[in-house]
């Protein structure tokens, strides 16, 4: 029965692709061919047409690759699609199971391919005629053919294609006892259906999985892949595809409710049997409708039901036997054999066994063949042909020893293991990229902070200065303002003052012009009147000279108020005009003007320092005339380091600082220094002069 | 620019604090002025009115 579900799942790979068609669209291909004038047009929609019916109505295909054929027949330039016509009618044949006209089409179709190298056509021939080859029950020439088809697909870089090829390859080896390296050859065809995101193919790699459980009698977890793959299988269009999968999980059931003597599952099966059966009519899909019945037969034999399951192979037998096809045959030979038996029709069963048994040797399966082996080896115990049945059981264990599973279980498993690393480490490799992802995001997140952060404390920082700088403006201004009402308040004050001066320059005019007045009156009396009395002339000269004397103090003084500073050289002038005034009028003392010669002219005072430097040597003067009686006086200018050193010597007779009451001149003097911050020194004793020493 | 404006006002004001300064030394010496004219007009006033009494006790009889 194994056989059988390979075949299907061959099926299933040839025809992939062909399975989507629309009304719509062979209504349009219709149109396209009754209308159409060019005959390549006419040609295409007629072998689109093949494409379209061909999953859906095989009498249709037949019809249009027929049209197709005779059409094509012997036109330039529509030589492909005669072939592929050709291709399609081999095809066909297979559908209906009768191999030999399907093998002379493919001779047909070779003769006219094989010196024009076209890949699709190619490639469909080398895949076609393997699953021929397959059907036939001859695996090697179909592995064969599969191999080349798919070296052809690796070479055209067609992954699709190879996808195809490569299941067909494994189902190959994996018939012919290379269950291990089929493994490896799954494998490939997984890894490449996950590339590809091809769903409906990674359904079939679950179904040749289950193959192997199955060809292991782990039927659960057959079951378990079959279904998986009938679940993928059932959002597709193709009805092939469904039928062989309902038929494959219909088998399952079968064998788990034989295992378990589970009548729940072989009612499972019946049903899943009939499912496949009424698919596999609905697109006249007669390779399925004889497994299907095949399958309930088989159902009927482990339900101990033998003359139902009779019938029913008897009846598949015949269309085996029509369609010359030895896979069925060679099972419906060893299965009538076993129903037989149990009916202890043993020269029927033998009958069926020994047909079987060439076929299931050519066929070269190794279950298969200890299988009828044993079968073999039953019947001839019960008809005590001991000899026989020692050696048919022999031959059993021969074979099943040569055929170890557990190398294979093993591979089995480590596949499995292989194949769910692989699918945990490509969970963990996307759950490493959604956390390099989330990290990445953490990271932007971040960045964009400390890009906030960074902004805010340059804002903070600006701010914080603009605040600072606008503060320091304020207080500027409020300074400049002060300094501002301090500047009205002095100028006002100088305003002031100015007016003072001037009011008082008006006043000195004045004054000095009625002092001046004064001393003409005075001096008209003297001479203009003969004065006898010698009281009132002195009195008059006193006057006189008193008034006088007034007049300089006044003209002193404006002469130093007129002055912004006073130069040394106008205070040297004015003290020599002064001793040599001094020195004119008092004839008994000798006047002496020293000056340093360090002194420069440039020296300035100001005007309240020059004015009362000249005062204060004046008083000196008019004291050591008044009082010394002395002969010589001098008057000494010297230069100390930041100093100006002022000395008024005379050689009179001194006083005794101690004892004599300082008089108005002295106090003036004193007074004087004070206020222009000079130092005053007075030395002076009886009868050795007086020395009057200001530094400045 | 307020740096500047401060400056020059403190420039003027410097100006014009010397120039009150001059200005009040002068002043001060007028006040002495005044007050050592004062004192001379009062002296010469009473000499001229002593001697006015003397000729008028001498000579007008």
């Amino acid at each position: 029965m194994k056989k059988l579900i390979l075949s299907i799942f061959l099926i299933i790979y040839s025809f992939y692709g062909f399975c989507q068609s629309s009304q719509n669209k062979i209504d349009s291909l219709k149109t396209i061919y009754t209308t159409s004038k060019i005959s390549k047009e006419k040609a295409e929609a007629l072998n689109n047409l093949v494409d379209q019916y061909f999953d859906k109505n095989k009498d249709s295909a037949e019809v249009y690759i027929l049209k197709t054929l005779k059409f094509t027949e012997g036109k330039k330039g529509l030589e492909q699609i005669h072939i592929h016509s050709l291709l399609k009618y081999a095809q066909l044949f297979i559908v209906k199971g009768d191999y030999d006209t399907s093998t002379s089409y493919y001779k047909k179709s070779w003769e006219k391919l094989k010196n024009k190298y076209d890949y699709f056509l190619y490639n469909k021939y080398y895949g076609d005629l393997g699953v021929l080859n397959f059907y036939k029950g001859d695996f090697k020439a179909a592995l064969s053919n599969f191999d080349k088809a798919l070296q052809l697909a690796k070479k055209e870089k067609n992954e699709e294609d190879q996808l195809r090829y490569l299941n067909n390859k494994a189902l190959a080896m994996s018939y012919l006892g290379e269950a291990e390296a089929s493994l490896d050859v799954h494998e490939e065809a997984i890894k490449l259906a996950e590339k590809l995101n091809d769903s409906t193919a990674l359904g079939k790699s679950f179904n040749n999985i289950g193959l192997i459980y199955e060809d292991m009698k782990e039927y659960e977890k057959a079951l378990e892949f079959y279904l998986q793959s009938l679940k993928i299988k059932q959002n597709s269009t193709s009805k092939i595809d469904i039928a062989n999968s309902l038929y494959n999980v219909a088998g399952m059931y079968k064998e788990i409710g034989e295992k378990n003597n589970d009548t729940l599952y072989y009612a499972k099966a019946e049903k899943h049997y009939r499912l496949a059966e009424e698919k596999a009519k609905e697109v006249n899909y007669g390779k399925v409708i004889l497994f299907s019945k095949a399958g309930m037969a088989q159902l009927a034999t482990v339900r101990n039901q033998p003359q139902k399951a009779i019938e029913i192979y008897k009846s598949v037998l015949d269309e085996a036997e029509k369609a010359n096809d030895s896979q069925t045959l060679r099972v419906t030979y060893l299965n009538l054999g076993v129903n037989y038996s149990k009916l202890n029709n043993l020269v029927n069963a033998e009958n069926y066994f020994l047909k079987a048994l060439p076929l299931i040797i050519k066929a070269e399966n190794p279950s298969d063949i200890a299988s009828i082996y044993k079968n073999l080896a039953a019947l001839y115990s019960k008809k005590h042909d001991y000899e026989k049945a020692y050696n048919y059981l022999n031959k059993q264990y021969e074979v099943e020893q040569e055929h170890s599973k557990n190398s294979l279980k093993d591979k089995i498993s480590e596949f499995e293991i292989k194949y769910e690393t692989e699918k945990k480490e490509k969970e963990i490799l996307s759950q490493r990229a959604n956390i390099a992802e989330k990290e990445l995001h953490l990271n932007q997140k971040n960045t964009q902070i400390i890009g906030l952060v960074i902004l805010a404390c340059v804002v903070a920082v600006l701010g914080y200065l603009l605040y600072n700088q606008q503060k320091l403006k304020n207080q500027q201004l409020k300074k400049e303002s002060e300094l501002k009402e301090a500047l009205i308040k002095i100028e006002s004050q100088n305003k002031l003052q100015e007016q003072r001066l001037t009011i008082s320059r008006d006043l000195h005019d004045n004054i000095g012009a009625q002092l001046t007045f004064i001393i003409s009156s005075i001096d008209n009396l003297q001479y203009g009147f003969k004065m006898t009395n010698e009281k009132l002339t002195n009195k008059l000269s006193s006057i006189s000279a008193f008034t006088k004397e007034t007049i300089y103090e006044l003209r002193d003084t404006i002469w130093a108020m007129n002055k912004s500073e006073i130069s040394f050289e106008d205070l040297q002038v004015r003290i020599s005009n002064f001793v040599d005034k001094a020195n004119s009028v008092s004839k008994d003392t000798t006047f002496e003007f020293d000056l340093d010669p360090q002194i420069t002219k440039e020296t300035v005072f100001t005007s309240i320092q020059g004015m009362n430097i000249y005062r204060i040597i004046q008083e000196a003067v008019n004291n050591a005339l008044k009082y010394s009686e002395a002969k010589n006086i001098q008057v000494t200018f010297q230069k100390l380091e930041n100093k100006f050193q002022i000395r008024v010597t005379d050689d009179g007779k001194g006083f005794d600082l101690k004892t004599v009451e300082l008089g108005n001149g002295l106090n003036n003097i004193k007074k004087r220094a004070t206020e222009i911050g000079a130092t005053l020194n007075i030395a002076s004793q009886l009868g050795e002069g007086t020395t009057i020493q200001l530094e400045v | 620019m307020v740096n500047k404006t401060y400056a020059k006002l403190q420039e003027k004001i410097g100006r014009e604090q010397f120039k009150f300064q001059r200005n009040s030394e002068k002043i001060r010496m007028l006040e002495d002025l005044h007050e050592s004219l004062f004192n001379r007009l009062f002296k010469i006033t009473r000499d001229i009115i002593l001697m006015q009494k003397f000729i008028f006790e001498t000579h007008i009889k």
